[in-house]
């Protein structure tokens, strides 16, 4: 089951650990999702380093295992692949910040992962949040 | 211990016997399902109980981590509007 994640889902993860950190790992065992992303987003990760250490308090080299973590199961597809729903998205997405996410669901008729209250009231329907995830993952829900 | 049905795909099946040369029985497909089980998810668990470890070493707040995911997406997001030529607009908010 293909799945786009929303990079707050990443986030959250690397602050709190808890359900948005186990999606990634359970994921790792179970393999039920394909996670996606849009392109460049490991880009704008790693301009945002210097950041995301500061806030963490863990060394350079502690960051670059984590992320590597996180590339290593989340795959990302290039704008070229998907633009073509950049207009459609634009119209239905809540937020700026939202539109590659919602042009890539749009693409590949799939959901989102996101912990985003705001995608979640205005898309109800094209969303998933960590926890409906793990219960995926765990054999709680169907998918 | 927990036990499990395990029917092996046809063409695994053709592969492992004919480079092993010969039909492998019930008991020796077990022992090797066991012997690979073990192997991958032990080298999965030591990733995550790393992960794990590192994590829990974090000290960023829920807050920086929403405020670090919106400003990495709207970057994103502006890149990805200005290659496809397509302008947002912002939507009012009800009530407003």
């Amino acid at each position: 089951m293909l799945l786009v994640v929303d990079f707050n889902v990443v986030f959250s993860a690397l602050a709190k650990g808890g359900k948005p950190l186990l999606v990634f790992e359970l994921n790792d065992v179970f393999g039920k999702f394909e996670y996606v992303s849009p392109d460049y987003m490991y880009t704008e990760l790693d301009k945002n380093q210097d950041k995301i250490a500061r806030f963490s308090k863990l060394s350079k080299a502690e960051l670059s295992e984590l992320l590597d973590y996180i590339k290593s199961t989340v795959r990302t597809v290039s704008f070229e692949e998907f633009k073509d729903k950049a207009q459609e998205a634009a119209g239905k997405s809540p937020h700026m910040k939202d539109v590659p996410y919602v042009a890539l669901a749009l693409k590949y008729d799939c959901k989102i992962l996101t912990g985003d209250l705001g995608l979640k009231e205005k898309l109800k329907e094209r969303v998933i949040t960590p926890a409906q995830a793990l219960d995926i993952l765990t054999g709680k829900a169907e998918p | 211990m927990a036990e499990l049905l395990l029917r092996v795909p046809d063409d695994v099946r053709v592969q492992v016997e004919s480079a092993l040369g010969r039909k492998l029985s019930p008991a020796e497909w077990q022992t090797l399902f066991s012997r690979f089980l073990k192997e991958e998810l032990k080298e999965k668990l030591v990733r995550i109980k790393h992960v794990e470890s590192i994590v829990a070493r974090s000290r960023m707040t829920q807050k920086q981590a929403e405020g670090l995911a919106r400003e990495v997406n709207c970057s994103l997001s502006k890149r990805f509007l200005s290659e496809s030529g397509v302008k947002y607009q912002e939507k009012k908010k009800r009530g407003a």
